[in-house]
């Protein structure tokens, strides 16, 4: 990536992250109950995160000419609702660490973390009812309707991950996965932040089938390569245990491959072991596991295909906000497809 | 003897250029991979343009089930939000971004004048939080229902009397028409409640096909005494059959007031 794109996209996730993150405080200020739900909702908003989501929202509003101020509500809800999803995740998924240390329930228990996570998806309806100042009822409805079909198109995806994993499904192919990331990751992390964005900078005037198509290809691009991460991050970078999908046996697109291409006995021993329980895996289950993928290329396949999928967003980006002025929002947008693929 | 037949140049290629890896130059490997010799793959230039090709057909699949979906729950609509095109919908706009930015006008005004609400209240306000949230701090985040003040005595009464002078303006105007037309019209006004006490004015009518000539010289004025407006308009004889509006603003601040909208009818709607 040029230095320039690069230090651009840090500089306006640096600027409008920063926003974001104070807005989320605002409305997670210190209250009664705290020990047991105000300030744990608050930890994993303070451990850091980019606010990617809140970016895009409040530059696609910007390029079609809103100010920072009529996206800023709709990005801090973005962001509440993101860390509730957070929170959630890692409880089904039985994660252990988050963002460098361990995560909500396994600090708490699952009860208190699953209630914090309802918290924090609740709060997030508070900025959204605060649009009403900035944008007037009827587009703060629109953005409902939005939040809700985001929110909808999110747990349909997850309940799809959960579904294949209780069945312990062998025998997806690459499609599979992507529909499947399009509904959990691309449309909350990709799609709704921009359709939301040029909801408000429009006035409900634009069209938004088109960034439907933009968000899928970058969020697709994103969620392949937080994969890759997981696999071949570094640990304190990346801040969640290395290989941890595979311990939790997540059909990302590295192993849908691994299970097409592994020989029949090797997908009876990959079947065994997916179908545990992640207490009963061991360190050297994962380990063959993870040898596996490097033989058969699988890593590098999964690479292969962000590489095009972002190539594909660039493509999808003239078509979502190629007529509009160029403009600093307008370049990072651009430049995020180039810097999914090589955030470490 | 013949010429031979002219024929099109064999084409490059058969279908849409798909190979966006290349955009990033060549994807950069933690580790170089021979797997795909080993287990007889297809190169990795093939994985990249699959891995597209895929994406689209599935984005695509997505779309179409969307807009079969919505097509289904609503048979009038295509694709999700279309920009309307339909010259009365954008009509129909313009007077809801109107009727928007009067709303947070008055609510501006009520902010800084320190007064009740001028307008009813608004579908998300917890009614009668009212008063005392002038002089409180602004609610920070968090749910603050139920959790303001009550209104101190003297408060409630310099409310009331404010209230009792605003009132009569508050109620929505009536209106008289006074019309010149050789045709049949329908006319609909909507006004803002208070507008009579206004210096108001319209703006030329309009229809939404731009070639029809605009109606001008409508005049609009305030009598505030009766809570009443009287519009006057002369429609010219030749104006085409159509829908004309045009918005009413205050003369001193430019900020809508209203709508006025003029249906001329033709020979066949007479």
């Amino acid at each position: 990536m040029t230095t320039a794109g690069a230090t651009l996209v840090r500089s306006v996730l640096e600027e409008y992250g920063s926003l974001a993150r104070l807005g989320v405080r605002t409305y997670l200020r210190p209250r009664e109950p705290r020990s047991e739900l105000y300030d744990l909702a608050l930890d994993y908003p303070q451990r850091g995160g980019r606010a990617l989501r809140a970016s895009l929202c409040i530059a696609s509003a910007r390029v079609f000419g809103a100010s920072t101020e009529d996206a800023l509500n709709s990005a801090v809800a973005l962001e509440l609702l993101h860390n509730a999803f957070l929170v959630h995740d890692d409880v089904e998924d039985g994660s252990e660490e988050r963002r460098g240390a361990p995560t909500l329930h396994m600090l708490h228990g699952v009860p208190i973390a699953v209630n914090v996570g309802d918290a924090l998806a609740v709060l997030s309806l508070r900025p959204l009812l605060e649009n009403r100042a900035n944008l007037g009822p009827r587009l703060t409805l629109r953005v409902f309707e939005e939040t809700a079909r985001m929110a909808s198109e999110s747990v349909e995806g997850q309940a799809m991950e959960l579904a294949w994993r209780r069945d312990n499904a062998m025998d997806l192919v690459d499609a599979d996965y992507l529909r499947m990331i399009l509904k959990k990751t691309c449309w909350y992390t990709t799609i709704y932040p921009c359709r939301v964005g040029a909801l408000i900078g429009s006035r409900d005037g634009a069209a938004l089938d088109r960034f439907v198509r933009f968000g899928f290809f970058l969020g697709a691009a994103f969620q392949i390569q937080d994969d890759l991460l997981n696999l071949v991050g570094d640990h304190a970078r990346y801040g969640k245990e290395i290989s941890g999908d595979i311990w939790e046996a997540k059909r990302t697109l590295i192993l849908i491959r691994l299970l097409q291409l592994a020989s029949p006995q090797e997908r009876i021993e990959l079947g065994r072991l997916l179908g545990l329980e992640r207490d009963a895996r061991t360190p050297g289950d994962i380990q063959w596991v993870r040898e596996r993928m490097d033989a058969y290329g699988c890593i590098e396949h999964a690479r292969q295909v962000a590489h095009g999928l972002a190539g594909a967003a660039i493509h999808e980006f003239e078509a979502a906000y190629g007529g509009l002025p160029d403009s600093r929002d307008k370049q990072f947008l651009k430049s995020l497809a180039r810097w999914v693929l090589e955030r470490a | 003897m013949s010429t031979p037949r002219r024929t099109r140049p064999p084409l490059d290629r058969y279908e849409p250029i798909r190979t966006f890896g290349g955009v990033f130059g060549p994807p950069i490997a933690g580790a170089p991979s021979t797997a795909s010799q080993a287990t007889g793959e297809a190169p990795s230039g093939d994985a990249v343009s699959r891995g597209v090709d895929l994406g689209y057909r599935v984005i695509e699949e997505y779309m179409r089930q969307g807009q079969a979906f919505a097509k289904s729950v609503w048979p009038a609509a295509a694709g999700d939000s279309p920009a309307p095109r339909d010259p009365q919908r954008l009509m129909e706009k313009v007077y809801q971004y109107a009727s928007d930015l009067a709303s947070v006008w008055l609510e501006y005004a009520q902010t800084t004048m320190g007064q009740m609400p001028l307008s009813p209240p608004m579908p998300f306000a917890p009614p009668s939080t009212s008063r005392a949230r002038a002089s409180e701090a602004p609610p920070v985040g968090g749910f603050d229902i139920g959790s303001h003040s009550e209104s101190k005595p003297d408060q409630n009464a310099r409310a009331a009397q404010v209230e009792a002078r605003e009132r009569h303006s508050l109620e929505t105007p009536s209106v008289s028409v006074d019309i010149l037309s050789k045709g049949r019209a329908e006319v609909t006004v909507e006004l803002k409640p208070g507008s009579p006490k206004a210096e108001l004015a319209v703006h030329d009518l309009r229809a939404g096909n731009a070639k029809l000539p605009r109606i001008s010289g409508v005049t609009v004025q305030g009598h505030a005494s009766e809570n009443r407006v009287l519009v006057r308009l002369k429609l010219p004889d030749d104006q085409p059959a159509g829908t004309y509006s045009g918005l009413i603003v205050d003369n001193k601040s430019n900020l809508p007031m209203g709508m006025l909208s003029v249906r001329v009818l033709g020979r066949a709607d007479a």
